[in-house]
């Protein structure tokens, strides 16, 4: 059998992972804060073999890194739900106790006073994890500082000042993606942290959406599905080749 | 079968839910103290297709794994606490609380429970109970001869007795404060249970230690906001879609498959 149907193969193999990626961007238009990081080009490689001249097999090419365009910003009112605007990123604990880098705002105080996001992971400050006074008012300004106000204290009560989200910059820094769903420093060992300074800013009482495009995905979607389609094309008529060459060479 | 029909599956799950959670918010839009839920998504886990730091050219390692996600799940619903309006209803019962706390309410099995709806009645035995009949707590009785009843902004009771018998202090009404109001668990009927989440009750009189004030002749209204439901139902709807076109996609590339080879 003519060895040009390992071609196709090849590609289809090379592609499932893709068709993977795409849908679980499709499945996460809705989630808060998600952004999406695949990006994938296929190259073609060479067989220098004899007989192989011809045959050039395509070999997928990666990209895992953070897209962190934003997603739409969605006013919530809520006073723990914070969206991060431009390259913003919060520092959370992760299950592993190694920090990591998110992009949900839906905070909220868990029984033990301490600060966490929607999916549980505790929100790290600048001094460690940040932990609040029990049912007191809770505000978040625009540079990440956070603030108690006693509700019970009569008169006018000052909102004092418990801490800080350790807010960084990840213009600079690529930021890659953590088995938990997390971001991490890209190729750097896990737990590494951004330096601190550059331009943090966060709105209050807002969350930001998914930054997934729908057209978008459904476009490569689309495009990705056609591409199949070719494929499964050229084998059926490499079958068709081989099986009019096998009925030429029958005898009688 | 392809991974990513499971991967789409997992999107149309979670949409279908945050649709329930949606329409039972647009369904208790009237009803009394009512809080909004909101679902809240989070991205399954993912699977190391290749790992950071692996050999890729001779000494050369790749400097970012690839990591392959595998959906997105609901990991809960959490009510928001906003204060809903004040409705004046004129009713020398009805008690609305401007502010935190909750009104506890004995069950039936001799736990407490707790409401923000503060409709109450008068049990056939002149004690304050909710609309369905369970006893306000710390119980009040008003007596039968009694004829104007009022409640101050501190919870307190009193009662104007008849014929010039002057006024009675019946006590004081309490509410329960939680350190984390959103752990508290719906059981129906406008009640919440206290959980580990919730954290114990804490027992104030009203307007003290951060509790709110009671409001007599008031209700509060559910804190639903529609447009803000309908804008959240129609994202709902347009994400489920998109899930069910992946769905079909693949479908579609599978079936080519099939008829093809």
């Amino acid at each position: 059998m003519d060895k040009l149907i390992f071609n196709p193969l090849a590609t289809l193999r090379e592609q499932a992972v893709v068709r993977q990626a795409i849908v679980h961007e499709l499945s996460n238009v809705a989630t808060v804060g998600f952004k999406r990081s695949f990006e994938t080009a296929l190259r073609s490689l060479k067989f220098e073999r004899e007989g192989f001249d011809t045959r050039y097999q395509a070999q997928a090419l990666y990209s895992d890194r953070i897209d962190l365009k934003p997603g739409a910003l969605m006013a919530t009112g809520r006073p723990l739900d914070v969206a991060m605007v431009g390259n913003t990123v919060l520092t959370v604990q992760a299950a592993d106790g190694q920090p990591a880098y998110t992009r949900r705002g839906d905070l909220r105080v868990n029984p033990s006073g301490q600060v966490e996001t929607g999916s549980g992971a505790l929100v790290l400050g600048e001094a460690g994890p940040l932990s609040v006074p029990a049912g007191f008012d809770i505000t978040i300004t625009t540079d990440g500082q956070v603030f108690a106000r006693d509700p019970g204290q009569v008169g006018v009560a000052a909102p004092a000042a418990v801490g800080r989200l350790r807010l960084r910059d990840a213009t600079e820094t690529p930021l890659s993606r953590r088995e938990d769903g997390l971001f991490q420093v890209a190729g750097q060992p896990p737990g590494a942290e951004l330096p601190a300074g550059g331009t943090t800013v966060v709105q209050p009482r807002a969350l930001e959406g998914s930054n997934v495009g729908a057209v978008d995905a459904m476009t490569r979607m689309i495009d990705h599905a056609r591409s199949f389609e070719t494929q499964i094309r050229v084998i059926k008529e490499m079958k068709e080749l081989d099986a009019s060459g096998a009925s030429m060479m029958r005898q009688g | 079968m392809d991974a990513s029909m499971w991967i789409a599956k997992t999107g149309l799950d979670s949409q279908q839910m945050r649709m329930s959670v949606i329409s039972n918010n647009l369904a208790n839009v009237n009803t009394t103290a009512y809080k909004r839920d909101r679902a809240t998504f989070e991205d399954m886990l993912y699977q190391a297709v290749r790992l950071p730091g692996a050999q890729t050219q001779g000494a050369a390692a790749s400097p970012t794994g690839l990591m392959i996600g595998t959906g997105v799940r609901i990991v809960a619903t959490e009510k928001n606490y906003q204060q809903g309006s004040i409705i004046s209803t004129k009713a020398p019962l009805d008690i609305a609380i401007a502010g935190d706390g909750f009104f506890p309410i004995q069950q039936p099995d001799g736990t407490t429970a707790y409401t923000r709806d503060g409709g109450f009645k008068r049990s056939s035995t002149g004690q304050l109970v909710t609309a369905s009949g369970d006893l306000l707590l710390p119980a009040i009785t008003i007596p039968a001869n009694a004829t104007t009843l009022t409640i101050g902004q501190d919870g307190s009771v009193a009662v104007e007795l008849p014929a010039g018998a002057g006024s009675q202090t019946l006590g004081q009404l309490q509410l329960a404060r939680f350190v984390n109001p959103s752990g508290l668990q719906s059981v129906g009927q406008n009640l919440l249970r206290e959980t580990g989440a919730s954290g114990p009750p804490q027992l104030l009189a009203p307007g003290q230690g951060g509790a709110g004030r009671t409001l007599q002749g008031s209700l509060e209204a559910s804190n639903v906001n529609v447009v803000e439901e309908m804008v959240n139902m129609i994202e709902t709807q347009r994400a489920y879609e998109i899930n069910s076109k992946a769905v079909s996609a693949v479908d579609g590339m599978l079936r080519f498959l099939n008829n093809n080879l």
